[in-house]
């Protein structure tokens, strides 16, 4: 009897063991070496994108084959779009957005905010897609609350190039991590001379005159993105401007936005017309090739506290897609490990932590300096919230343009009166 | 810069009225149409249309929807919420920009109409004669009315340039200091002004075709009357063609209301102004400023009340200058003026 028993639970333990084989094969197995393959077949993902014909051609011949070895059958239209604060959002209106788009950072938001974005988190968690392999402060801008709506395609933090050559010419040691606005301020008064500027600074750019303002001190928005009054006028802020518009006014050390279009010499840095360029990483690659003099990259000078910002651009996944899944995917391979280091390859900065080991990027020296300063990406307060953008970004430009237009301007009126006006188009948004 | 034609030729719109009153109030006279004229305006109306299925579903259906959103808070992406008059309260009250709009635009109209209507008209007297290379000149000053938007924008923003461009270049020869065309708030409209001339093609041409109109025997009448040049100027010249200054005066006031993209590509509105206890756009046009508030801001009811306001008021200045020919317009062939 007992060994009838025995022979008689050989098949019930065949069947186990077949259906148990496929789960334990793939928990043994690494999950990078096999990923899945999801059939979806007859699937369009529409994706619009702001690519130029490099970003295109490379998208198409490196990105795309890699998601539809993962995706197979599905089909990816490009659309060119402009920019997105006109195309997509009638796109979205009209209820014909594409299933995945570029998203600009001052439009994460009110996107969001108005519900047209997928979080992007539980579809993460269902690939297996881990955020955390992403360097936090690439996030920010994607982020609101816990829900993350967008992923870095490129992105850079701000520091400041050097022309090394001036500066031993000058007799001044060469900046470095930790150094003082103070100290950047000094250099560049004994940098301008016979028709050279001692920097090039963004004087109307609200999102680097906003690290400047914070790093001093100030600040132009409450944390909840909510009050404008209070802060972009307070003596903190107004000390901080004051700051930046005397640099242009009364030091001199750059010219301003109009002054420097009148040179008419394009990038003043590469054309040594300036000793230093406070930007991104943009230009980066062609210094590499091109500038004839010895140079340098330097962190953004700190004043009470060491802080960067972020310009951004990223992928969103759109509400009314009919594939989220494969949406997600898209933009997994657009901007995770596979995308992350296409961009890479053309001179973007990557935000994935193993792509940066991988390509050794520690200890380049250019791109290593910010690649740190990604470590103090603080989100730009032009950003925070929906309506940040009018309130914050519009107003504080249209009040530095003022100031570096007029001088001798009072810095605490403008300040006042800008603050009112983004008060109010904080309010007026609230209050729809 | 940018006149716009009326969308529809008056005989066709006095034929639609014409043909649409028969139809529809006299029922009797209709039963005797002949089968003749019952054909004559079924082809008429089968051919006309697609102009009034596109006229009805894209100008009057979004004209209608605009003026319904006018009165709601809408961001596209959002359902309208009805606020009533709120928009338009507060465009009146509390923005300092809209009134900005307002006065950018009134000032420009005010400028640069007349001026463009001058000037039209002084190059198609001057070009109204006969000579060798005549239509090689006419040719040259028509052609840069067929440039318009933003490649006029680019071409002017080189020409503009403080330090680099032609016109500083040119003034510097004699003398005069550098002017900051499109940065000094004190000239940035003016440049716009400046600018709106080279436009003067358009108008130029109807002005040329109505100075051929005139009958020659009307000059032949005053020189035997011993007329000079200014009083067949003003006699002959000026009454006979107000029917086309009229019809410039007309297309000229509904573009110059709406100028738009020109201010957008050159100054987004700007260079800013302290003005009292707000910072204003010396160049932020009313049309800019809708743009801004619709596509900038998301506040599409908002813009849709400005939009409603704007199309009121042109409206209102176009009948007013309407009423106004009878005093001033001589139509050939009429008994009276104004007939």
């Amino acid at each position: 009897m007992k060994r009838i028993h025995r022979l008689r639970l050989i098949p019930v333990a065949l069947v186990v063991f077949g259906a148990a084989l496929p789960t334990a094969v793939s928990q043994a197995a690494p999950a990078a070496s096999a990923p899945r393959v999801h059939a979806a077949a007859g699937v369009t993902l529409r994706f619009a994108t702001f690519f130029d014909p490099n970003e295109k051609k490379i998208f198409n011949s490196k990105i795309l084959p890699a998601f539809q070895k993962e995706f197979k059958g599905v089909t990816v239209n490009l659309e060119p779009i402009p920019d997105t604060r006109v195309k997509s959002v009638t796109q979205i209106a009209a209820g014909t957005a594409a299933d995945v788009f570029n998203l600009g950072d001052g439009d994460v938001g009110w996107y969001a905010d108005k519900g047209a974005l997928v979080d992007l988190v539980p579809l993460a968690k269902q690939q297996g897609f881990s955020l955390d392999q992403y360097l936090p402060g690439t996030l920010t801008i994607g982020k609101v609350g816990n829900h993350q709506y967008s992923l870095p395609k490129d992105y850079s933090p701000l520091a400041i190039y050097y022309n090394i050559d001036m500066f031993k010419a000058a007799g001044l040691a060469l900046p470095k991590a930790g150094w003082t606005w103070d100290e950047f301020r000094q250099d560049a008064i004994k940098l301008t001379k016979n028709g050279v500027y001692g920097a090039s600074l963004p004087g109307d750019w609200p999102r680097a005159v906003d690290a400047v303002i914070r790093s001093l001190g100030g600040q132009l928005d409450s944390p909840d993105g909510k009050k404008v009054l209070g802060y972009m006028n307070s003596p903190a802020t107004i000390k901080a401007v004051q700051f930046w518009i005397d640099l242009f006014n009364k030091d001199k050390i750059s010219p301003t936005p109009s002054q420097a279009a009148a040179l008419n010499v394009g990038d003043l840095f590469a054309s040594g017309k300036a000793a230093m360029n406070l930007t991104g990483v943009w230009p980066a690659a062609d210094y590499k090739t091109s500038l004839k003099f010895h140079w340098g990259v330097a962190p953004l000078p700190t004043g009470t506290k060491r802080v960067n910002t972020i310009c951004y651009a990223g992928f969103a996944v759109s509400k009314s897609t009919k594939h989220p899944r494969e949406a997600f995917g898209l933009v997994k391979y657009a901007s995770g490990p596979v995308g992350d280091a296409v961009w890479q390859s053309i001179g973007r900065l990557p935000a994935l932590k193993s792509v940066i080991a991988k390509a050794n990027l520690m200890k380049d020296p250019v791109q290593s300096v910010f690649l740190r300063e990604a470590g103090f990406i603080d989100l730009p307060e032009d950003t925070n919230g929906p309506a940040a953008a009018q309130g914050v970004g519009d107003t504080l430009h249209e009040g530095l343009t003022l100031l570096l237009n007029t001088p001798g301007t009072s810095v605490a009126q403008v300040l006042q009166i800008e603050a009112k006006k983004g008060q109010k188009a904080i309010d007026a948004y609230y209050s729809q | 810069m940018g006149t716009d034609a009326p969308a529809v030729p008056l005989a066709i719109t006095h034929y639609l009225v014409e043909t649409t009153t028969m139809a529809l109030a006299l029922p009797r006279q209709r039963q005797r149409m002949s089968a003749r004229r019952r054909r004559e305006a079924l082809t008429f109306y089968l051919l006309l249309s697609p102009f009034i299925f596109g006229f009805l579903t894209l100008t009057l259906g979004p004209m209608l929807a605009s003026l319904y959103l006018g009165f709601t808070s809408w961001d596209l992406l959002t359902p309208p919420k009805w606020v009533g008059l709120d928009n338009y309260t507060q465009l009146f009250t509390t923005d300092g920009d809209y009134i900005q709009g307002i006065k950018v635009t009134l000032s420009y109209a005010a400028t640069a109409l007349p001026l463009g209507l001058v000037a039209s008209l002084v190059l198609a007297m001057l070009l109204n004669r006969n000579g060798p290379g005549i239509y090689t000149f006419r040719a040259i000053y028509y052609m840069p009315s067929l440039l318009v938007g933003i490649s006029v924008a680019a071409l002017w923003i080189w020409v503009f340039d403080t330090d680099h461009g032609i016109l500083n270049q040119f003034l510097g020869a004699f003398g005069v200091p550098k002017i900051g065309w499109l940065t000094d708030p004190n000239w940035a409209l003016r440049s716009f002004v400046l600018m709106s001339l080279w436009g003067s093609g358009g108008p130029m041409l109807i002005y040329l075709a109505g100075l051929k109109g005139i009958p020659q025997q009307l000059y032949e009448a005053a020189a035997i009357d011993g007329a000079g040049w200014w009083a067949r100027m003003r006699n002959v010249t000026l009454p006979m063609l107000t029917p086309t200054i009229f019809y410039n005066l007309l297309t000229g006031l509904i573009g110059v209301f709406q100028f738009f993209d020109v201010s957008y590509i050159m100054t987004q509105g700007g260079p800013p102004i302290l003005q009292g206890d707000n910072i204003v756009g010396a160049t932020r046009f009313y049309m800019l400023k809708l743009y801004n508030d619709a596509f900038g801001n998301h506040a599409f009811g908002y813009a849709a009340a400005e939009a409603t306001i704007l199309f009121l008021f042109i409206l209102a200045v176009t009948l007013v200058v309407w009423r106004t020919q009878g005093a001033w317009v001589y139509y050939e062939g009429s008994v009276a003026r104004g007939k």
